[in-house]
């Protein structure tokens, strides 16, 4: 199963509408795959928030009105931050019947309250168990750093490099949302506090957007870039229902489906993208990916391993934090990423020898977690 | 509430019926004790928890599960917690205004266990107020005894703070306006089930809670000066008070160890309507030539048994204080009952001690 085209939308506060921005991503990805849309036997539309923030459900359908008389098979995928990924699992089990799918992801949350939207991103988490006791989305993530904190020792300053490192690589994608942000540690340390202890830079942001991929069955062209593992995997929905909070079971076994599908180990991975939506959350996804060793995941930032020239790119485009969080797009961005890292058309954030790459799409506190692992063919 | 399959040891949050793993009925397990294992303090308010900051503690039970409380109260890792959602907390007060019954107020309350959030318009004035508590307090208690009181207490020039509070006592100046104004700040601010004294001595409880969203919570809890030695509060009820509002404040009087009376919502209530007709009827003997000042004090204690007389009795109020008041009774009450005798009227430009 092969990734044939790409396509999406700037990231950030966008002026466009929840359709506007479906509309151009399906376009700018079918415009990138030799595939036309008259090729196309179905389609599967990610989306968290669109119900209670747009008051507007039952995307399929809407995507149907943006395809005029073509009555695809269409199917509306949710699972929080994971939507997006699960979105692309979900595209490639309608390969029974299908040849071409679109994998549409979108979100738009820009129209709304801070304080409102805080309260919907928080139906990630268990309603009885944590929104009831404030535990909105930034809260999950800040109990987990103190969690990680106590355990391994390390400090805020850990988590601050993996901020400055991603928004510096989002000043080098000009579709980011924070593109226009020149940051640094002064910055990163002196941000206003979220909740304990992250503060606002250790947090991505929230924003508008959409991203698209056309996959197909047969390979269809040399920018192709093949599919060699995909996993899906699932936990408790509340934090309070682990046992450990410094890690991701589902995000481990999910790494260890796709790694065993794909036939490799976590040390062919040339770059990744993982689910950085918070800092911490790049620390622990080091670790879960089997990147490094438990209680070792600071290390890689800190040594420059998983910068831009390092041996382990991680979040080439800025990642969550520095390219932002459409949270039903973002599953499919970094897919989007990792297919231009592997067809060498990543521009001034282009890594070098690219051949394998991975994306690890992480829905809620690690409820979902969604691994893909790709293959360039060039 | 925890239902546990004793064959696997799962557990669900909800009243399963059968474990879907081994189809073994679930057994309710009630865990009533919990380790503070971590939190987070969160900054940003969302629709549902607009009052920030508060803190999500991350409990664990005895039998390694986790579970999460918000809390306005900070706790410290390794804390226990017994019975979630209850905590057998002491009660927290809130108290706005440091003047003499505010201080008076706090005292008590530390004295009785309870935690303190003490609200003023700036840090100077809540610096001087704590410095005078704790001197008052070193009093009557040990070294110990005293830092664990003190450290009961939580200062603060913002409102939101007082979300915290069981209850939260008003004392500021009697102005009718500023004291509708802080009510507005506390019915926003307080959840609806806490209560909301004023300790005022001259206005309707009524009037203060006019036009505010939750005006059953709202009662009067007149305390005396000087708080810690004087036994009565009374309690006013207002029209819409509601009696689980008036029993509240019965038990927070109950636990400050004052006896309580329970009044109409009427200016003055019992003590000052009684209280400064004499006090004015005294200025005005003394106005009208009918005896000195020593002698209609030494008269009112020995031959009405009072222990002060009402001159001493009015310094101690504050003479300024005394013609508020009875300035307000005489609006509230019309006629010449409570017209202020012209002495006491002098009072008014510079009074000085």
């Amino acid at each position: 199963m092969y990734i044939t085209g790409i396509g999406r939308t700037k990231f950030g506060i966008l002026e466009k509408s929840l359709p506007e921005l479906m509309y151009e991503a399906v376009s700018k990805a079918l415009d990138d795959s030799p595939v036309g849309i008259a090729d196309i036997d179905g389609a599967v539309v990610a989306n968290f928030l669109a119900g209670p923030s747009q008051g507007q459900l039952h995307l399929n359908s809407l995507l149907s009105s943006l395809l005029p008389r073509t009555n695809l098979p269409i199917l509306r995928v949710e699972a929080a931050c994971a939507s997006g990924g699960l979105a692309v699992i979900q595209g490639l089990s309608m390969f029974r019947e299908s040849e071409t799918i679109l994998v549409l992801g979108v979100e738009k949350l820009n129209d709304q309250p801070t304080r409102t939207v805080a309260r919907y991103l928080a139906m990630a988490g268990d309603a009885l168990r944590d929104q009831k006791e404030g535990l909105i989305f930034p809260a999950q993530y800040a109990i987990i750093a103190d969690q990680y904190m106590r355990r391994y020792g390390i400090s805020h300053d850990d988590l601050a490099l993996v901020s400055l490192k991603n928004h510096r690589n989002a000043m080098l994608n000009p579709l980011a949302h924070f593109h226009y942000k020149e940051v640094n540690l002064e910055i990163v340390n002196c941000s206003p506090m979220v909740c304990s202890p992250l503060n606002l830079f250790d947090c991505c942001p929230i924003s508008d957007g959409a991203a698209c991929l056309v996959l197909s069955k047969a390979k269809r062209s040399d920018r192709d870039v093949k599919i060699i593992g995909s996993a899906v995997r699932t936990d408790a929905l509340s934090l309070s229902q682990r046992r450990d909070l410094t890690t991701f079971k589902a995000s481990r076994l999910a790494a260890g489906d796709a790694y065993r599908m794909a036939r490799i180990t976590p040390n062919d991975i040339d770059v990744a993208e993982v689910h950085d939506c918070f800092t911490i959350a790049e620390i622990i996804a080091m670790e879960d990916l089997g990147f490094c060793n438990k209680g070792e995941g600071t290390r890689l930032v800190r040594d420059g391993d998983t910068s831009l020239t390092g041996r382990l790119p991680v979040n080439t485009d800025g990642g969550l934090i520095g390219e932002g969080h459409p949270v039903g797009a973002t599953g499919i961005a970094q897919i989007c990423e990792i297919v231009q890292q592997l067809r060498g058309t990543a521009g001034k954030r282009q890594v070098s020898n690219a051949r394998i790459g991975l994306t690890q799409n992480i829905g809620g506190a690690g409820g979902t977690a969604v691994v893909h692992i790709l293959e360039g063919l060039q | 509430m925890t239902y546990r399959c004793d064959a696997c040891g799962r557990q669900w949050d909800f009243p399963a019926q059968l474990c879907i793993f081994c189809s073994e009925p679930l057994s309710k397990v009630d865990i009533a004790k919990f380790t503070v294992e971590g939190m987070t303090q969160v900054f940003v308010p969302s629709d549902e928890h607009p009052v920030t900051p508060y803190y999500i503690l991350l409990l664990k039970d005895s039998d390694g599960s986790f579970t999460f409380q918000k809390t306005f109260a900070h706790y410290d890792i390794g804390d226990t917690i017994h019975v979630k959602g209850s905590k057998e907390k002491a009660p927290t007060i809130g108290v706005v205004g440091t003047g003499v019954t505010g201080k008076g107020i706090v005292e008590v309350a530390l004295k009785t266990g309870s935690k303190v959030i003490l609200k003023s318009r700036s840090q100077e004035s809540l610096k001087e107020a704590i410095e005078i508590i704790s001197k008052n307090l070193s009093k009557a208690m040990e070294p110990e005894e005293l830092e664990s009181a003190l450290g009961r207490i939580t200062a603060t020039t913002r409102y939101e703070c007082l979300a915290a509070a069981d209850l939260v006592v008003e004392s500021v100046t009697e102005d009718l306006r500023i004291k509708r104004e802080i009510f507005h700040e506390l019915d926003c601010v307080c959840s609806p089930h806490v209560v909301l004294a004023s300790n005022t001595s001259s206005f309707l409880i009524s009037e203060i809670a006019k036009d505010l969203k939750y005006p059953e919570r709202v009662v009067g809890m007149h305390f005396f000066n000087p708080i810690p030695k004087m036994k009565l509060v009374e309690i006013a009820k207002a029209e819409k008070t509601s009696d689980e509002a008036l029993k509240k404040a019965d038990e927070f009087a109950a636990k400050f160890n004052k006896v309580s009376v329970c009044v109409k919502d009427t200016a003055g209530f019992i003590v000052n309507r009684m209280l400064f007709i004499m006090i004015n009827e005294a200025f005005r003997m003394l106005d009208e030539g009918v005896a000195s000042v020593e002698e209609i004090d030494k008269a009112m204690k020995m031959g009405a048994n009072h222990p002060m007389g009402p001159f001493e009795l009015a310094d101690l109020i504050g003479r300024d204080l005394c013609l508020e008041i009875i300035e307000n009774l005489n609006a509230s009450f019309g006629g010449n009952r409570f017209e202020p005798s012209s002495i006491l009227r002098r009072f008014k430009p510079d009074y000085g001690g």
